[in-house]
Order: structure tokens, then sequence, then C-alpha cells
């Protein structure tokens, strides 16, 4: 009988990069629509649970010999330190940040600055009383 | 930077509070240029690479080899009074575009 080829643990692998890789290229993106279902990347984490059921039914399914079992558990066990990193990402690295315990607090006067817009025009925040001010602080494109 | 898209995409909503944005970023003047023209940004984009108004909001970041701001919004009243903030516990997560406009929203009652 003709031994068949077993793909499920190269599939289930591809899922779990795929589906990081995905992520990351979305997440650079500008586009805000985008952002909003990058919170929790549900779709991203789906694709990564099926990739890791395939996994088990990769080694599941070898041929009972040392290469085979071998190589899709070692395929398993590489889809899940994949998942692992990208959940460590996601649910705890992602929380570093620094305590911003000084940061002016609510009811607070907003300290002045002025600084060169796109422009290199001056713009001072006290120039712009009478009005609302949004105020948004971001990481940049480095 | 998908904050930035977000809140154009609100400048409607924002006008009609007769509100401004200020965006502050570490990058240089020329990076903003290209950033504002790339987005279509009605708003500026304010450089701070040497991060003075980054410390005087205490929102420095030291993120690997590099001090950035991290993210933060504040909604600012007539009189320069701090009304709202986000300072966000998770740099993946920025508030909505619709809850800073509530916030606006919330000082002309």
């Amino acid at each position: 009988m003709k031994q068949r080829r077993n793909w499920a643990p190269v599939v289930g692998l591809l899922a779990g990069v795929g589906a990081v890789f995905a992520y990351f290229a979305m997440v650079t993106r500008p586009d805000a629509a985008l952002h909003r279902f990058l919170d929790v990347p549900v779709v991203h984490l789906a694709v990564l649970g099926a990739g890791l059921v395939l996994s088990c039914i990769g080694i599941a399914r070898s041929a009972p010999t040392w290469r085979s079992r071998g190589i899709a558990a070692a395929l398993a066990v590489l889809n899940v330190a994949v998942a692992g990193a990208f959940a460590f990402f996601l649910f705890s690295a992602s929380y570093a940040m620094p305590a911003a315990a000084r940061a002016p607090a609510v009811g607070s006067v907003a300290p002045d600055f002025a600084l060169p817009d796109e422009r290199g025009n001056q713009v001072r925040l006290a120039a712009l009383r009478g009005k609302p001010v949004v105020l948004l602080f971001y990481r940049g494109f480095w | 930077m998908a904050e930035l898209q977000g809140l154009q995409l609100k400048m409607n909503e924002l006008k009609k509070h007769d509100a401004a944005v200020l965006a502050i970023v570490v990058d240089p003047t020329a990076k903003n240029a290209e950033v504002v023209e790339h987005l279509g940004l009605s708003y500026p984009i304010l450089s701070d690479p040497e991060l003075q108004t980054i410390d005087a909001y205490d929102l420095r970041h030291d993120d690997g080899e590099r001090s950035i701001a991290r993210s933060a919004t504040f909604v600012i009243d007539k009189e320069g009074v701090v009304r709202w903030r986000d300072l966000t516990d998770n740099f993946r997560m920025r508030p909505h575009p619709e809850t800073v406009v509530a916030a606006v929203a919330d000082l002309s009652p």
C-alpha cells in the first residue's frame, strides 16, 4: 500500500506562522478601520488555533517510524513556540509601559509648549485658548 | 499611527465643536510632512525630537535604543484645562476615535 503524504504538520505550521505574519503586516498599516479589529485579533488567533489542531492531527497521522513521528513532532513544537511567543506579545509584553505618573491629570492645566509643525511653523498650545483641543501623542514611524 | 487616520475621519464632527487637533511625535518635520500628505491630514503633526514636551507630559517611553512618546490622548477645554485623557496601559491599544469625539462633545453640554 502506498504511504499517503502527511501534510497536516506542514499546513499547521504554515497557518501559525501565516497568522502571526498577517497580524504584523496589518498592525503596521495606518488604516483606522483595520485596527479596531486588531485590539483582540480573534481571526488571527482562530487561524493560529486551527494550525495547532492540525499539528496534533499531524502527529496522530504520522507513520509509526522515528523519522515520520519526529518530523511531525518537531513541526508541532515549532508551531507551539510561535503561538506562545505571539500570545506573550499580545497579552503580556504589550503591557510593559512606563508609569507616566506625572502626566497631566484631569482638572489640571495642560503644560504649554511651542513646537514646529510639518511645515516648520511654530504652534503654541496657549494660542488655541478659546477652542477645545485634542492632543494626540503617538509612537511614530521610526 | 492608525490613530492619526482615525481622528481625521472624525474631523467633521470635531469641527462642529470648534475643536483643534494637534499630534505630537519624536519624528523629524520632514517625516511628518510625508505623513500629513500620505494620510491627507487636515491637522498638524508637531515634531518633538528632543522630547521636551513629551517629558513635560511625562510620556517618555525608552523603547530599545530609541526614546519615543507613549501613546496618549488628552482633551483640553477652552481654558486650557485637561478634561479627559487616555494613557492606555497597552501599547497596542488606543482609544477609539468616537470615544475621543464623545469626550470633546461632553465639554459643551
